[in-house]
């Protein structure tokens, strides 16, 4: 009876057709541009991948051990999170009236096994799907960042040269970067990489420490003798030790904090079109008395500003966003934590967020309560003041490293221009069963 | 003009099926295409039929927009009602509603059917999606094969 109405999918204009693949995750993407020759020509349409790209939700790439990588989704569909009203934790859940009362905090602790069907359902619109690709490299593995929809990685042992890898994680592709000229030791301080879709090329800085001085490395995928150069003037200002920043890549530079004394000098950038340094203001409140209370401040992204996170007296957890970039005037407390509300769910890094979701959740490392020596993830609602357990897909691993990213659906043949470059290295990690390196898809029906 | 136009009461559409519906004029403010048809008339009772649209989907439609136009509904509630309007949907009724929205100009609810319809095919394989949408692959068998070759995870 239902098909009276005699219509057919594909008579639907593609304008809707696109509408719906708007709401797609980047994986399911992947898997409808096989269906048929239609959908192909709209999901490899130019204007589609930027609109596509331009709304789609920012996901976490985790690295566990044994080089895994792993995709987490945490695209939301409101359909299928409802009730969105009722945010459920199965740990101790703290709430806080929202940041913009001036009465910051009333506290209500409460732990809620009765909502555990909620909980159920929360968890599905946190993990729509997962994937890993291993590495088949026998050295240490760091994450560095991502920048629009690409993944940077640094292979080192101690002492020899860092070795970076771009990656698109969700579709296996890894390309790998020549040698950098100073070794992954004490003396890098910060590593960076950025990505243009407009230009099509990357950029990968890093800032070395040399006799007092800042040294700045870049690599450009442009280069055509395939090497880095040494960029001049690097600020003279050592950057923090320790990865100051969690999500560095956003209007076209990258951004890092330094141990100065000068508080002008404390947030610096590299503009990913000139090669050129700057400082950026810090926020009216940060004078010298203030920067001596504070401690662990490390920057990054929160729903498209520049942020600033850190820990007042050993006490206070506080988020800081600069609303108009380079605007002094324009920086606003986001939300505070009591360090103390932490109890139970142990974060690894108190102060320094692995990074903010789309909703402007922010994710942390814990410690694990069910598996001792191995690590979870735990994120924070500001809004509703819920700490929550994220499902990883029953990864158990000692040391996770994690980062948001925008999974890209797209290529990285088609997304980098290496028309220039040849030397580069790219291979594609396919999915093998019969051999545990490769990579495994991973879909919620597995992890229960 | 703008006092005339007020002054209408009650619009009756008339879906393909012949059955009528009487509705207030903040209703259909929603559909476009029937907006626009309104806003050229000046008579007081205004009668449109609609063609490409179906009693019991109209229904629907009218109850969503009667919804959400509501000013007494908290947020949650019209949430709430989202949830359910979906849940009690076949897979056909969403295409179908899609399109009804598509001809009706609806931005949100065409928008709002995107999304549910999104949902089936979150997460499915491409067998599923192309059964779904009772599509038949149009590759080459040579297109074919090396698509399953290179996403092999895709079909599954």
């Amino acid at each position: 009876m239902e098909k009276e109405v005699g219509f057919h999918i594909l008579d639907i204009p593609i304008h809707i057709l696109s509408e719906i693949m708007f709401n797609l995750s980047a994986i399911s993407i992947v898997r409808c541009s096989s269906v048929c020759t239609k959908f192909r020509t709209i999901l490899s349409d130019s204007s589609f991948q930027q609109s596509y790209f331009s709304r789609a939700p920012i996901s976490f790439v985790l690295l566990s051990d044994h080089h895994r990588l792993t995709c987490i989704d945490s695209s939301s569909n409101q359909i299928q999170s409802f009730p969105n009203s009722n945010h459920g934790s199965s740990c101790i859940a703290m709430q806080l009236q929202p940041s913009s009362s001036t009465k910051r905090r009333t506290r209500t602790i409460h732990t809620s096994k009765q909502q555990s069907v909620i909980n159920n359902r929360k968890r599905k619109r946190n993990i729509n799907m997962s994937r890993f690709v291993t590495f088949h490299i026998h050295r240490r593995m760091n994450l560095i960042n991502s920048s629009n929809g690409l993944l940077c990685l640094r292979a080192s042992n101690y002492h020899s040269h860092s070795l970076y890898y771009i990656s698109n994680p969700l579709l296996g592709e890894v390309l790998t970067i020549p040698p950098a000229p100073s070794p992954a030791d004490h003396n890098l301080r910060f590593s960076a990489f950025g990505f243009d879709p407009k230009k099509k090329i990357f950029k990968i800085l890093q800032l070395v420490s040399k006799s007092n001085r800042m040294v700045a490395e870049l690599y450009q995928s442009d280069s055509h003798d395939n090497t880095w150069t040494l960029i001049p003037n690097a600020p003279s200002a050592t950057a923090k030790f320790n990865s100051s920043s969690f999500d560095p890549c956003l209007n076209g530079a990258l951004h890092w904090i330094t141990d100065h004394d000068q508080i002008s000098e404390l947030i610096c950038s590299f503009d990913l079109n000139t090669n050129n340094f700057k400082s950026l203001p810090p926020p009216p409140h940060f004078n010298a008395e203030y920067l001596s209370k504070i401690s662990g401040v490390s920057i990054g992204v929160l729903k498209g500003c520049l942020c600033l996170c850190y820990v007042v007296d050993g006490a206070q957890f506080e988020t800081w966003v600069m609303d108009k970039y380079g605007v002094k005037e324009s920086w606003r407390k986001a939300f505070s934590i009591d360090i103390n509300s932490y109890c139970g769910l142990c974060p690894q890094d108190k102060h320094r967020p692995i990074g903010f979701n789309s909703f402007g959740d922010m994710w942390l490392r814990a410690d694990s309560d069910s598996h001792s020596y191995s690590q979870c993830l735990v994120s924070f609602s500001p809004e509703t003041g819920v700490f929550r357990h994220i499902d990883i897909g029953g990864i158990s691993s000692r040391n996770i490293q994690a980062t948001p990213q925008v999974l890209s659906y797209v290529s990285m043949k088609e997304m980098i221009n290496l028309a220039n470059n040849t030397h580069l290295q790219f291979q594609t990690i396919r999915p093998d069963k019969n051999n545990d390196l490769g990579f495994n898809l991973l879909t919620m029906g597995h992890f229960r | 003009m703008a006092a005339e136009k007020s002054s209408i009461k009650i619009i009756t559409l008339i879906a393909a099926d012949g059955s009528v519906f009487e509705v207030e004029p903040n209703i259909v403010k929603e559909m476009k295409t029937v907006q626009s048809y309104i806003d050229e008339l000046d008579q007081n009772t205004v009668s449109i039929p609609l063609p490409n649209v179906f009693g019991n989907d109209l229904a629907m439609i009218i109850e969503y927009c009667k919804k959400h136009a509501s000013e007494e509904e908290t947020k949650e509630a019209k949430e709430e009602f989202d949830f359910e309007f979906v849940k009690r949907m076949k897979s056909d009724d969403k295409l179908r509603l899609l399109q009804a929205a598509s001809y009706l100009n609806m931005e949100s609810f065409l928008q709002f059917m995107a999304k549910a319809i999104a949902a089936e095919i979150e997460n499915q394989s491409v067998e599923f999606v192309r059964d779904y949408f009772q599509i038949e692959s149009d590759f080459t068998p040579e297109e074919e094969a090396e698509l399953r070759k290179e996403n092999e995870w895709a079909f599954k």
